[in-house]
């Protein structure tokens, strides 16, 4: 995508569905997805549809199930559809929605949806929490002993330690992301934290704390995208534009990057983004951001440019993950980046309306980061 | 059971042994065949000293499947003294004598056990404080 477009150049999306972050005991993966489909599909007033693109992380282990393309694209009533998955850990829905625009923007695909999925709750939480260890490298990471939450914890202590802090730089993020995940009706928290229980929280991966690191949760999100020029005004929708998209990644292992408090995999797709929307950071609006833990938030604000380094703890006075991020509203790991750009559209179509919001979702300990940036017309 | 990749992975867990880049001269490890800084091929054999420092920690109360029973852990990031930075554990010490900093040096003890599952007993590389030489 180059730069400088009209308005009705590019992508954009044309409707929206999502279930609330919770647990689902009684459903399946297919169930979930194909709900969100056809919220997204309705949403946007029953366009025809040519392709599904599917965000999830841990399907295959932990509903022990592979082609979800098949099985999802059938559930939600859609016979011989193109329809695959794209995996990135917890930037994967991020991943399907570039691929919606790739799809639309390539000319071979008229109308897509890209669905994010994450079915956590169908095995107990410790082997949940061992496919959330897939992220890392297995035979140099997790063959050690080492979990996903461990490793945001070893550069969480190395910040603290470089900067001179303590963990109480932590308190506020967690504290605003609960507050704000309070208005967002798909949380799966409505009833904020209290300053109290923050206090007393046990640390499972000091110098993280339980409420530092987002609870893994089930969840769907989908969006449907098509190109800019063929959207007709009038729906229910108001149609959101899409900048830029922007894919980068860093080393897997957070033991081969040269500087493990700079997450430069952020950095990239954030400038890249920036260039292909021909906007200065200065000029965007809002930010929906990765925090798997809160760790992650604070690097990215560094990364991309928000903050100095250092500082990332500081950023009150931005315009936030208004829908409470990973951390406030759940953290469905495979449908977190369409959950993101979801609440980046809720922003949108809000009162006071921003005109850009900048979405970036994370996979791993910021491996993967893809970056979206989002326009009202 | 997953006997041909700890078998493959023997020389690393054992001997720490990496590589170093014919062109560049930089130390690799783990060893993956492309050099790291210069990307240009590098399979030249290089064993480290097993001596270095520690970049960052963690204790683990909980850990993934086959290391639980040993919580509560630490794992670090450990800075070797030849470049490459590994993450391992930490192993003959008290939660005291932990600190950023302090030199340790590789040891081999056993990582896991297959738990029930009849499988191997995995050993490799963890990581000590240097013990101080004590005259006779």
């Amino acid at each position: 995508m180059k730069t400088n477009r009209s308005s009705k150049q590019g992508p954009a999306i044309t409707g929206v569905g999502r279930i609330r972050v919770s647990e689902y005991w009684d459903r399946s993966i297919s169930s979930l997805a194909a709900e969100a489909i056809r919220l997204a599909v309705s949403n946007a007033g029953d366009p025809p549809i040519d392709a599904i693109y599917i965000g999830n992380a841990f399907g295959t282990i932990l509903s022990r199930q592979a082609n979800l393309g098949a099985l999802i694209a059938a559930q939600s009533g859609y016979r011989h559809l193109e329809s695959s998955t794209f995996e990135a850990a917890g930037a994967s829905g991020a991943a399907a929605v570039r691929a919606a625009c790739l799809a639309v923007e390539s000319g071979f695909v008229g109308t897509a949806v890209a669905v994010g999925v994450e079915k956590i709750s169908d095995v107990v939480t410790s082997e949940a929490e061992d496919a959330k260890n897939l992220t890392l490298n297995y035979e140099y990471e997790t063959a050690q002993g080492l979990t996903a939450d461990g490793q945001s914890a070893l550069i969480a202590a190395r910040y603290l330690k470089t900067y001179d802090q303590d963990r109480s730089i932590f308190r506020s993020l967690v504290l605003n992301s609960y507050e704000n995940a309070k208005k967002n009706r798909y949380s799966r928290n409505n009833a904020g934290l209290s300053p109290n229980v923050y206090d007393r929280q046990s640390c499972p991966a000091a110098p993280l704390g339980l409420f530092d690191i987002a609870q893994l949760s089930d969840g769907a999100a989908a969006v449907v995208i098509t190109r800019a020029a063929s959207v007709e005004n009038g729906g229910n929708f108001r149609p959101v534009r899409i900048l830029a998209s922007a894919n980068a990644t860093s080393q897997l292992s957070i033991h081969d990057r040269h500087q493990i408090l700079v997450y430069s995999a952020a950095a990239e797709s954030a400038s890249c983004a920036l260039n292909q929307a021909a906007i200065r950071l200065k000029n965007i609006d809002a930010f929906e951001l990765s925090d798997a833990t809160a760790i992650d938030l604070i690097l990215s604000l560094e990364a991309i440019g928000l903050c100095r380094p250092g500082f990332g703890w500081k950023a009150d006075r931005l315009a936030l993950n208004q829908g409470g991020g990973n951390i406030g509203r759940g953290n469905p790991t495979g449908a977190s980046g369409i959950y993101q750009i979801a609440e980046a559209i809720d922003w949108l179509h809000g009162q006071p309306a921003p005109k850009t919001v900048f979405v970036q979702a994370l996979g791993g300990a910021a491996a993967t980061a893809i970056t979206h940036i989002l326009a009202s017309e | 059971m997953e006997n041909p990749r700890h078998w493959r992975l023997k020389k690393q867990r054992y001997a720490l042994v990496g590589e170093i880049c014919p062109h560049c001269a930089v130390k690799i490890f783990p060893p993956r065949d492309v050099c790291p800084e210069c990307g240009l091929e590098a399979k030249t054999s290089y064993q480290f000293s097993g001596k270095g420092k520690i970049y960052s920690y963690t204790k683990m109360t909980d850990g993934p499947a086959g290391f639980r029973q040993n919580a509560p852990y630490f794992v670090a990031l450990i800075q070797l003294n030849e470049g490459p930075m590994i993450t391992a554990q930490l192993t003959d010490v008290g939660d005291e004598e932990i600190k950023i900093g302090s030199p340790v040096e590789m040891v081999t003890r056993k990582l896991r056990e297959d738990g029930d599952q009849h499988g191997a007993i995995l050993y490799g590389y963890k990581f000590r404080p240097v013990l101080q030489e004590v005259s006779a």
